[in-house]
């Protein structure tokens, strides 16, 4: 830093700018000096189009964060560690201000918190290896600025001169320690990456004193150890099969391979090894699947690879068979290979699967393929909610298409598929399609109103769309949407001109003319009403007004209850405190005496007036609409 | 209290209808011979003359009487209503001027007039002078003695004397001479009175009050034994009243509901009392019973009138203000429209004369309400089986026995249709709220009774007897699914009751017109036999309950009808088995 002042500089500007805002990135048109000065000099972290952070693991940029520290604390940085780390524990809770609950700042704190060790280390001659053997952890539970100590010693220990022999002592005691054997792998790996050369060393040393047989080490070192010479490690990782066959299979799933021969020579290494040993089978899938997504990967190894998946699902194991799903669905693309493999997951009975296994498929319509089927298989009892993350997956990703698959849904032969495409439409996070229903065929259009408008489930979502086909070019589909609409009045009154009217176009004739027959059809539905009103021996709340409060009453309980139950399962409930308002609409407490009014949040949707009617007929009428009206395929060639 | 009561309930009545009604039932009560009502002057010019009786006046001199009603816009005496045309002060000229002649009564002629202004009013302070003067000028007192005028029968035979009575008087004259009676001795009744008045029509009213003071009356009438003549007119007149004010109460409010609630309970206690004491044959009896059911028939009479067009649209017994409530309200409203509906069929048939076209008539309405309305194919509880028995029936009478199939059909389909998509059948136990909860939140209470139903058996006797043969087995096969069990409530007969409800009193018909009887009768089990023809033998032979019923001997069937319907006692199986169907 000494010798790049203005990096530094920078670096000043952009930490006290982040701290001035609470924000942890910078708009890159507004820094784009200090973003090419600093990117140059790798000192900056993630990136995005028009935005970018610093990069806190970078030591110069901890270098210049601790000296704003000390200028915002007004103290040097403590010599003494405890004291030190409450210091960086002080400074990041007073840069929160005035929200302490809002950790705006992302890693800042653990990397500052690992500088100063290292500082302490190299200017204090701090043992920090001793220091953080010696903090236990009620002491970390109890103290608050030593409660990331773990994570600390983690990203500090490539950094520390300990030799090899107290590097070694040090993994071997923290990998026996349950609470901190995921933090000293996790040290070794960043070791390779920072000091290749120094953790080489380590690995000799750990090799010729049992090594090997502490689980995950050499993993980690092969792993991080790869990039620096791939063919020695690649051959170090196979040769390990011969001590520890678990540690060599997980190694060799666990390099991220540069070059096709290396894949080639693993792919075939573990094919000759052909293990049966249901422990190395689990790790298996991992194996295969990283080599399919790797880039370098011959293609004939890839379809070896998807044939060697296949031959592991033959083997009876709940472990291998979650992996087998889990990491095949992960892989993003190979739509085909992945619906050869689905039936045979499906038929293990867990349907749960569903629910991420379309994530990652570049096309909807292996999804929208076996959402069919499921419908014309289960009916209507098909639970959709499986599909809901795949479904909104797609949608995102690929919205033409599934537009596409979805409209041939809606008009589709079987009234089930009709069915399931409403079910699809309705579905709450599948709310933004857009159909262009106009350039269907007169057949298709007329199905479409079918389909949607004689019990729809949301008439808010539905209509809309429906409308569209009022400029349709075909009288027919023109008169029905009429007739669908005026039937819809007794479902929903005014609303459904309200809601048809704010689809039209007052300018334009033919709008109109459908406006006032709707209105028309109003206004006998209100007359009948208002006279059926008049005849008070017909009105309940005059005559049966004791079931009706019983009935309101039942009703009201039953979402109270619900409403319990969701608030516990709520995440946000269980976080907050519960206090119930039992009279008036707002509150304050003993600590903040300011009146706080409770808000209203919820969502209402129009409910059809013809369930109330007769809810059984209405439920069996829409079954029966969901599946008896089929049409023949000559039907819809015509 | 009592007087407020009285007069509050007095001040209510309006001339055309109310006051004229029961203004002669006080005269009767006091002693007065009635010779023309306004009911026999309906129409015509009536001169002054509302009603015209003779009687003793407090002078104990007898006397002709012209009395003038004066009541609804026109009770109280105002400027207004004094001068306007046909007004106060022309009806008593006119009463004065002309006379009124009755052969049929000898000496009628030579009693001395008095013409009395009958008004539930007061009289207002801006034309008391003008009034009086005006009484002065047209009703002068004799000066020749110092003697009241009425003290020599000579002299006053062409003069005439005038009284008004006014809403205190009659307050008075009721209180003293016709509700003092039976109605309002104690501080118990008069409170249930008042409470009847006030509550008669508000939402919630289980009519309680109504019948405890029914129960009231006829407690405090005692035993016919030590009734004398008077004391018995008392006592019809007093529940005539009693109904008519409830009657006139629910048509004041635009809703018939509490006199449709309320006046059978007079009725068939009326009845139960009349068959207790064994008048059925007196004539006099008879005659005040009838006063009674002919207000109960104008109920049934005006409800129809003015729900059937309603009723007769598209789901027109649907409330669009019952809200979600209504998936329970509209197959219970409907259920119970049906019962009245049928129930006044049987009244007109009963009480007017019966002609092809009006028997035409009632089958269309009939079909046209069944056809418009599903509520009424959806039973909740099992004694909904009464509305759905009466209209097979009435259906079947009147040769339209593929209407009684479809109507039959469609409940199955119902029945099916209910279970299939949310589980329901109807209660066996009739209470709605369980029914209510059923379907609000799905938690079957313990008092919902669904593995028996009465219901159910007596829809597979109906196909039966309808020749259903398909429906039959679908239906069969429904219930069996369901393990339901089939049976149909048999009343005991009088012997039956002293055999095995010996703590029971009463006769089987005594029971039927007095509460809905439950112990009072058994369970007969309905098999269903694997072939239909087999089920329809049994059916056929089954045999049937019989009573000799003195209701009906008098002439009353339709009371027992009336007595299902209202106390929700299911209608026995010989209701259907004795039935003849023409195909």
């Amino acid at each position: 830093m000494e010798s790049d002042p203005v990096a530094r500089q920078y670096l000043n500007e952009l930490i006290n700018e982040s701290i001035k805002e609470r924000k942890s990135s910078f708009p890159t048109d507004k820094f784009r000096t200090h973003y090419d000065h600093l990117c140059a000099l790798k000192l900056t972290g993630k990136e995005w189009e028009k935005s970018f952070q610093l990069d806190y693991a970078a030591l110069p940029v901890c270098f210049v964060l601790a000296e704003i520290a000390e200028e915002i604390m007004s103290a040097e940085i403590p010599s003494e560690p405890i004291s030190a780390l409450t210091f960086v524990y002080q400074f990041t809770e007073l840069i929160r201000e005035p929200n302490p609950r809002t950790f705006w700042y992302q890693d800042l704190a653990i990397r500052l918190e690992t500088y100063v060790l290292l500082y302490l280390h190299e200017n204090h001659q701090l043992d920090v290896t001793a220091f953080a053997e010696s903090v236990t952890d009620d002491m970390m539970e109890e103290t608050s600025c030593l409660r990331s100590m773990n994570s600390s010693f983690t990203k500090v220990f490539p950094f520390l001169r300990d030799d090899n022999v107290r590097q070694f002592q040090t993994i071997e005691r923290l990998l026996t320690t349950p609470t901190k054997r995921y933090n000293i792998l996790d040290a070794v790996n960043n070791l390779g990456e920072i000091n290749p050369v120094k953790a080489a060393a380590l690995y000799e040393y750990a090799k010729k004193h049992n090594g090997a047989t502490y689980e995950g080490l050499f993993t980690h070192f092969y792993k991080s150890l790869y990039h620096f010479d791939g063919d020695h490690y690649l051959q170090e990782a196979m040769d390990l099969h011969d001590i520890n066959k678990l540690e060599c299979i997980c190694a060799l799933s666990g390099l991220n391979y540069d070059q096709d021969l290396h894949i080639r020579t693993a792919f075939e290494f573990m094919k000759d090894k052909n293990e049966t040993d249901i422990d190395c089978m689990r790790i298996l899938p991992t194996f295969y699947t990283r080599l399919i997504d790797n880039i370098h990967t011959p293609e004939d190894i890839r379809k070896e690879c998807f044939t060697s998946i296949g031959q592991l699902t033959n083997t009876n194991d709940e472990q291998l068979k979650n992996s087998l799903i889990w990491r095949t669905s992960s892989l993003k693309g190979y739509d085909k290979e992945k619906m050869d493999l689905f039936p045979t997951f499906f038929s293990w009975g867990n349907p749960h699967f569903l629910t991420t296994y379309f994530d990652h498929f570049d096309s909807p319509a292996s999804l929208f393929g076996f959402t069919r089927e499921a419908f014309i298989e289960y009916g209507m009892t098909t639970n959709l909610n499986l599909f809901e993350s795949a479904l909104s997956t797609q949608q995102h990703v690929n919205i033409e298409k599934y537009n596409l698959e979805l409209l041939q849904f809606l008009t589709d032969n079987l009234a089930i598929i009709r069915f399931a495409g409403i079910k699809i439409l309705l579905r709450i996070n599948g709310r933004s399609s857009s159909f262009s229903f106009l350039e269907l065929n007169e057949k298709k259009q007329l199905r479409i109103i079918e389909s949607l408008l004689p019990t729809p489930t949301n008439i808010e979502e539905l209509l809309p769309l429906v409308l569209t086909l009022r400029n349709s070019p075909f009288p027919a589909v023109r008169s029905n949407l009429e007739t669908g609409l005026i039937a819809l009045i007794e479902a929903y009154g005014h609303h459904t001109i309200d809601m048809t009217k704010n689809c039209l176009d007052p300018e334009d004739p033919m709008d109109e003319e459908l406006l006032n027959s709707l209105n028309a059809a109003f206004r006998k539905y209100k007359q009948e009403a208002d006279e059926r009103m008049q005849v008070k021996e017909l009105d309940p709340i005059e005559n049966e007004l004791q079931h009706l409060e019983l009935y309101f009453q039942l009703e009201h309980e039953k979402q109270a209850e619900m409403m319990e139950e969701a608030t516990r399962q709520s995440i946000f409930a269980q976080l907050a405190k519960n206090i119930h308002v039992i009279r008036g609409s707002a509150f304050n407490t003993e600590l903040n005496p300011e009146i706080s009014l409770m808000g209203e949040v919820g969502a209402s949707h129009l409910l059809d007036q013809r369930y109330s009617i007769n809810p059984e007929a209405y439920e069996w009428n829409f079954r029966l609409n969901a599946t008896t009206k089929n049409y023949s395929e000559e039907e819809d060639a015509v | 209290m009592k007087n407020i009561i009285i007069r509050e309930y007095l001040e209510s009545l309006t001339e055309s209808e109310e006051l004229d009604y029961i203004f002669p039932i006080l005269l009767e009560v006091m002693g007065f011979k009635i010779l023309s009502t306004p009911r026999l002057t309906k129409g015509l010019a009536q001169y002054g003359k509302d009603i015209v009786a003779t009687g003793t006046d407090k002078d104990g001199v007898q006397k002709r009487f012209y009395f003038e009603i004066k009541g609804g816009a026109d009770k109280d005496v105002t400027t207004t209503t004094f001068t306007k045309t046909d007004g106060i002060r022309e009806s008593i000229i006119e009463a004065k001027d002309r006379k009124f002649n009755d052969s049929s009564n000898p000496g009628f002629d030579k009693l001395p007039v008095k013409i009395v202004l009958v008004h539930n009013g007061v009289l207002r302070a801006n034309v008391k002078e003008t009034f009086d003067g005006f009484i002065e000028r047209e009703f002068p007192r004799l000066k020749k003695s110092k003697r009241k005028w009425w003290q020599s029968t000579a002299e006053t035979i062409d003069c005439f004397e005038f009284e008004r009575w006014d809403i205190y008087e009659l307050t008075e004259l009721f209180t003293q001479h016709l509700f003092n009676e039976y109605l309002l001795t104690d501080a118990e009744a008069t409170n249930r009175f008042k409470k009847v008045l006030v509550l008669i029509n508000t939402p919630r009213n289980n009519y309680a009050d109504y019948l405890q003071l029914i129960d009231h009356i006829f407690e405090k009438a005692g035993a016919l034994k030590s009734m004398g003549e008077r004391k018995r007119l008392l006592f019809f007149e007093t529940l005539r009243m009693v109904t008519f004010i409830v009657y006139h109460y629910s048509k004041d409010a635009h809703n018939l509901n509490a006199a449709l609630k309320c006046v059978p309970y007079t009725v068939l206690n009326l009845w139960s009392w009349v068959l207790e004491h064994q008048l059925e044959n007196d004539q006099k009896v008879i005659v005040h019973f009838d006063k009674c059911a002919a207000i109960l028939y104008q109920v049934f009479t005006e409800f129809s009138n003015k729900t059937l067009t309603v009723a007769k649209r598209k789901n027109g017994l649907w409330a669009p203000n019952g809200g979600r409530y209504e998936q329970i309200g509209y197959p219970l409203r409907a259920m119970d429209y049906l019962s009245h509906l049928l129930l006044y069929f049987q009244f007109q048939r009963s009480r007017e004369v019966s002609t092809n076209a009006k028997l035409e008539q009632q089958v269309a309405d009939l079909v046209e309400v069944l056809n418009n309305n599903d509520g009424t194919t959806r039973p909740l509880l099992d004694n909904h089986s009464i509305p759905i028995c009466l209209t097979l029936n009435f259906l079947i009478e009147n040769g339209m026995e593929d209407e009684a199939k479809t109507y039959l059909q469609n409940i199955q389909h119902s029945v099916q249709i209910a279970h299939y998509t949310y589980q329901r059948i109807p209660d066996g136990r009739n209470r709605i709220e369980s029914v209510i909860r059923f379907v609000v939140r799905k938690q079957k209470s313990v008092y919902y009774e669904d593995s028996t139903s009465h219901l159910f058996g007596m829809m597979l006797e109906y196909m039966a007897l309808l020749g259903m043969e398909e429906a039959y087995y679908s239906f069969k096969k429904f219930l069996i699914d369901l393990n339901i069990h089939l049976g149909v409530f048999v009343p005991y007969d009088d012997q039956q009751l002293k055999d095995y409800r010996p703590e029971n009193n009463l006769s089987h018909e005594a029971n039927l017109l007095s509460r809905m009887l439950h112990s009072e009768g058994y369970q007969s089990e309905v098999c269903l036999d694997d072939s239909f023809a087999d089920f329809q033998t049994k059916v056929f032979s089954k045999p049937v309950f019989t009573y000799i019923y003195r209701t009906q001997t008098a002439g009353y069937g339709y009371l027992l009808v009336l007595a299902h319907v209202y106390l929700k006692t299911p209608l026995f199986p010989s209701a259907w088995r004795r039935i003849k169907i023409s195909t």
